[in-house]
């Protein structure tokens, strides 16, 4: 296998210097709305200053005074997202956008077309230039498999390329910072640091058994992989549908909430943006799950259903009455999510709906009407009325967002 | 600095190849030739498609937007560097 990933550097930055030329080689940092607190992406210029994505604007200023502060716009993003996938999928048909500015390519296919992966690369950069624009550049991982692509791309240059080899690997995996490796977040590493592991290459020595019992069936394998440099199971996904996956909606707040009512809106809440989602793409879903998270436990509930459900009562109805109310709540939560998933398209769900999904059907059809024009949440239920609404994420994994993409 | 403006332009340009590169344009009786187009990007606006350019004249960068539905142009914003 040959697989590529190709990372647009800095990515709302480098979009905000590409069409304003006098903020190119500054500091500069994007946040939500003038005003708010969060830098949700900062230019090379701004990181060379330490200032973060997620750094907080007074943090920032600090360390950065030059810094110049540009208000996100989204749609723009979104359409060079688009560019930028069209740009990557005429090179090859096996394309899976990771993320807005992230994708993999399997280019196995295509090597004769181009005698090795490298010219290949700098055909992209080339087009990448013409077509979003000269400012605009991106790092190139390249070797055998998703996992030691991405990886790849944490040595490339910016605007070039690098390749992890069969000769460079236990190089690199003896030297990369544990969370340079896609899927190690800073609890595996902290957990990693704690067992006396600094560096991949160790764990090859590692017992399974001992992997096992101190990470668990999931990671405990999965890290062995990963030290021989084999895929790790998280880009499995890429090989299958992407809608099967599922629509999902997680949010973490900023404290820890104790509060039913709350709760109980929050969850509404991300159903509404799921199911939402989940009619966007014209299917439904039969399986239902719900997971709440509090400092260091976790609750959660699934179920296969044998219908197909898309409307936000049905699916309020079994996450909330059915499984949250049951059970007795014992920690406060910081995170929620909420998925619907073993989606299928509208067109192929044959069987007879019943008079009152029927009815449903056309009410939410209706608020969605509504929606699409005057904004989401335009029509919510009264449970939503009073409380703050959760919006659509814009940024980070795309997961649903790639089906808009298809078009 | 930034200055929001919403104001009706008119736009001269060529259509060439499915696409339109706008070369100059209008506004308050003074005219400005499009030196460069530094971005182009379209939105939805509830059912409208809009797309904008953003342009560098003289020393200034101009955001244009068109209006595909009412086929009408507008200078949306104007960048002056300092
Ligand atoms: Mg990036």
């Amino acid at each position: 296998m040959t697989i590529l990933h190709v990372d647009l550097n800095s990515y709302f930055a480098t979009i905000e210097q590409q069409q304003n030329p006098y903020l190119r080689g500054k500091p500069i940092g994007i946040v939500k709305d003038i005003g708010r607190t969060c830098i949700i992406a900062a230019s090379r210029e701004a990181k060379q200053h330490g200032v973060k994505t997620g750094s907080n604007v007074h943090d920032a200023k600090h360390l950065c005074p030059q810094i110049t502060l540009v208000k996100a716009d989204f749609d723009k993003y979104f359409h060079y997202t688009k560019r930028f996938y069209t740009l990557i999928e005429s090179f090859t048909p096996k394309v899976h956008l990771f993320s807005l500015d992230e994708a993999f390519l399997d280019a196995t296919d295509c090597m004769n077309l181009y005698g090795s992966a490298e010219p290949l690369a700098e055909k992209i950069q080339e087009r990448m230039y013409k077509d979003l624009g000269s400012w605009v550049t991106a790092s190139i991982g390249i070797s055998k498999n998703y996992m030691l692509a991405k990886l790849a791309g944490e040595y490339a240059p910016k605007g070039g390329y690098f390749r992890i080899t069969k000769h460079n690997l236990d190089e690199i995996l003896a030297t990369c910072k544990l969370s340079d490796i896609c899927g190690i977040g800073p609890r595996l590493a902290e957990k990693l640091k704690n067992t006396g592991v600094t560096n991949l290459l160790q764990i090859r020595t590692l017992d399974d058994a001992i992997l096992k019992r101190r990470f668990g069936p999931f990671w405990g394998p999965e890290l062995k992989r990963i030290a021989h440099g084999q895929d790790s199971h998280l880009f499995s996904f890429l090989d299958t549908n992407e809608y099967m996956k599922g629509v999902g909606r997680t949010i973490t707040g900023f404290r820890l909430c104790d509060d039913e009512d709350q709760i109980r809106q929050i969850i509404r809440n991300l159903i509404e943006e799921a199911t939402m989602k989940t009619r966007q793409m014209d299917m439904a879903g039969r399986h239902l799950s719900i997971f709440l998270e509090g400092e260091n436990r976790i609750w959660h509930r699934h179920q296969t259903l044998k219908y197909y459900v898309r409307h936000p009562d049905e699916v309020f109805a079994l996450l909330y009455n059915g499984f949250y109310k049951r059970w007795q709540r014992s920690f406060p939560i910081i995170r929620f999510g909420v998925r619907v998933s073993l989606l299928k398209p509208m067109s192929e769900i044959s069987g007879c709906w019943l008079p009152q999904w029927q009815k449903r059907e056309r009410i939410w059809k209706a608020v969605d009407t509504i929606n699409e024009k005057y904004g989401l949440f335009s029509i919510r239920p009264g449970t939503l009325l009073k409380s703050k609404i959760i919006r659509p994420e814009v940024t980070g994994y795309l997961g649903d967002k790639l089906y808009q993409f298809r078009d | 600095m930034e200055q929001t403006i919403g104001e009706t332009i008119s736009v001269l340009g060529i259509f060439k190849n499915a696409s339109f590169t706008p070369k100059k344009f209008k506004w308050n009786n003074h005219t400005y030739p499009i030196e460069n187009i530094t971005s182009i990007h379209e939105l939805k606006d509830g059912e409208v498609v809009k797309r904008r350019y953003a342009v560098l004249s003289g020393p200034n960068l101009y955001l244009l937007e068109y209006n595909r539905q009412d086929e009408t142009w507008e200078l949306v914003q104007i960048w002056m560097e300092g």
